[in-house]
């Protein structure tokens, strides 16, 4: 039973790609691949920035700013983090990360809507 | 001229003559290099801990994975201009003298993982080129490039696997060893550019295991006689909880075989992206919002301390006297390995950028 509807462009596209997706387990062979060990990122599909692998908050970088750039310079967390690769390349620029002041001076970045 | 000072000219000559002649490393003493941001190379002195040099890269930043040349150690590779670039950097002038740039034309290309043999030879590239067309972006197919460093030109490209984390030669320099996210370790023949084998990883066939996860980020080998390691996560078949352990891969050899040793239960308590075993005790480091030490043997956690703030992974010394922790935050800290003892904060004067071989040692 279905109980979601598309409600914009882009789900569509989703349920269109799905829609494709072959059935046997060859064809089924992903190209992206996730790890059950979570490193961090989108690219192993991670939970959120706000949560750890098992629901918590237990064991999260300490303190979130220790994670930060990292998590933007890699574009690990796009959707919660600016994507310094892409998208906002100069948000950080003002910010050395040398002391607890300093993280002030990021660029506050909001996102785009199309 | 007199004889006795011909004779002396003589002798300054030879003397001249066997300095130049001296291997590099006689007398040369381990260096860190540190990638941070925005743009820049921080080479520490190990013997006294502190800042010796604070190089600013051209472009853009953020500085990220380092590769080091074992053979010509005055240069070292750096990812940067937003992934799209490989800067080489003369140490001892202090600047880049020149850049790889890995994007042209509507092809969008960036790196994660850099190489480069222990020959000095050459500089691998793992790229993940992207098409952009108009509307849309088409991923290509990754591929990996060889750079012949005598004329800095490319020689070869040949494909490879996606989500390359990591790449590390062989001591002969005839293979490179490419590691993904979430699958097998590949190998390659470097002078024909094909796959020549495959090392099971996450595709394990042992009873019970149902896969192990894990990849060397933070690979330093060069510096540890080309014994390669990186922490595990193993998920058991049957009760599907999740184990911390150890790899090690010995690419001094022809075919190395891959040692697994499971630890400890990964939980969130004892979170870590990776761990490394110390080159000359065997120990097994792990760092994250603490730091622990495991001898592989007993599976014993031998000592165990907190963090003042998140560390991405522990780095020993090469010589096994020291244990570095950084990769992610504005100061990197040194410990006693023995004691786990905080020895002393070496501040960077900007954070680190956070990616993949961000430290690496130099001899030099």
């Amino acid at each position: 039973m279905k109980h979601l509807k598309a409600a914009n462009q882009k789900a569509e596209a989703v349920e269109q790609a799905q829609a494709k997706q072959p059935t046997t387990q060859q064809a089924v062979q992903e190209d992206v691949v996730g790890m059950a060990m979570p490193g961090g990122c989108t690219t192993v599909f991670n939970p959120g920035w706000e949560a750890n692998m098992w629901g918590g908050t237990s064991g999260m970088c300490s303190p979130m700013e220790a994670d930060l750039l990292s998590c933007a310079n890699m574009c690990w967390w796009p959707a919660q983090v600016p994507d310094s690769l892409q998208s906002s390349p100069e948000w950080a620029k003002a910010c050395s990360g040398s002391n607890q002041e300093d993280w002030k001076n990021f660029e506050v970045i909001f996102p785009k809507v199309n | 001229m007199t004889r006795s000072t011909r004779l002396s000219l003589v002798i300054v000559g030879v003397m001249g003559v066997l300095a130049l002649g001296a291997p590099r490393t006689a007398g040369a003493k381990w260096y860190l290099l540190a990638s941070a941001n925005p743009n820049n190379i921080v080479v520490i002195d190990t013997e006294t801990d502190t800042v010796v040099k604070d190089i600013a890269l051209e472009g853009k930043g953020p500085a990220m994975n380092i590769a080091t040349n074992p053979a010509h150690p005055q240069y070292a590779y750096v990812v940067n201009d937003l992934a799209r670039s490989v800067a080489m950097v003369d140490l001892d002038e202090g600047k880049q003298v020149t850049s790889f740039p890995l994007t042209s034309g509507n092809e969008l290309v960036r790196t994660m993982a850099i190489d480069v043999n222990a020959q000095g030879t050459h500089l691998f590239i793992h790229e993940m080129p992207v098409k952009q067309e108009i509307g849309k972006y088409e991923a290509q197919e990754n591929r990996i490039r060889v750079i012949d460093l005598k004329t800095n030109t490319t020689v070869r490209t040949f494909a490879a696997p996606r989500q390359v984390m990591a790449l590390a030669s062989s001591r002969d320099g005839k293979r490179l060893y490419a590691f993904s996210v979430g699958q097998d370790i590949t190998v390659f023949d470097i002078e024909q550019g094909k796959l020549i084998d495959t090392i099971p990883l996450v595709n394990r066939n042992i009873t019970g295991i149902a896969r192990t996860d894990g990849l060397p980020a933070f690979n330093l080998y060069q510096e540890y006689d080309h014994v390669l390691s990186f922490g595990t996560v193993t998920v058991d078949a049957f009760s599907e909880k999740m184990l911390l352990g150890i790899a090690s891969l010995d690419l001094k050899q022809t075919d190395p075989q891959l040692k697994v040793t499971e630890l400890q239960p990964f939980t969130a308590e004892n979170y870590v992206l990776t761990g490394a075993l110390a080159p000359k005790t065997g120990k097994a480091y792990f760092s994250y919002n603490g730091l622990w030490r495991v001898d592989p043997k007993t599976r014993k956690v031998e000592k165990s301390v907190q963090l003042p703030n998140t560390m991405f992974a522990p780095f020993m010394h090469p010589e096994g006297t020291k244990l570095y922790c950084g990769n992610n935050w504005h100061e990197i800290f040194v410990y006693d390995p023995e004691s786990l003892a905080l020895q002393k904060r070496i501040p960077l004067g900007h954070t680190q950028s956070g990616s993949g071989g961000g430290i690496r040692f130099v001899k030099r």
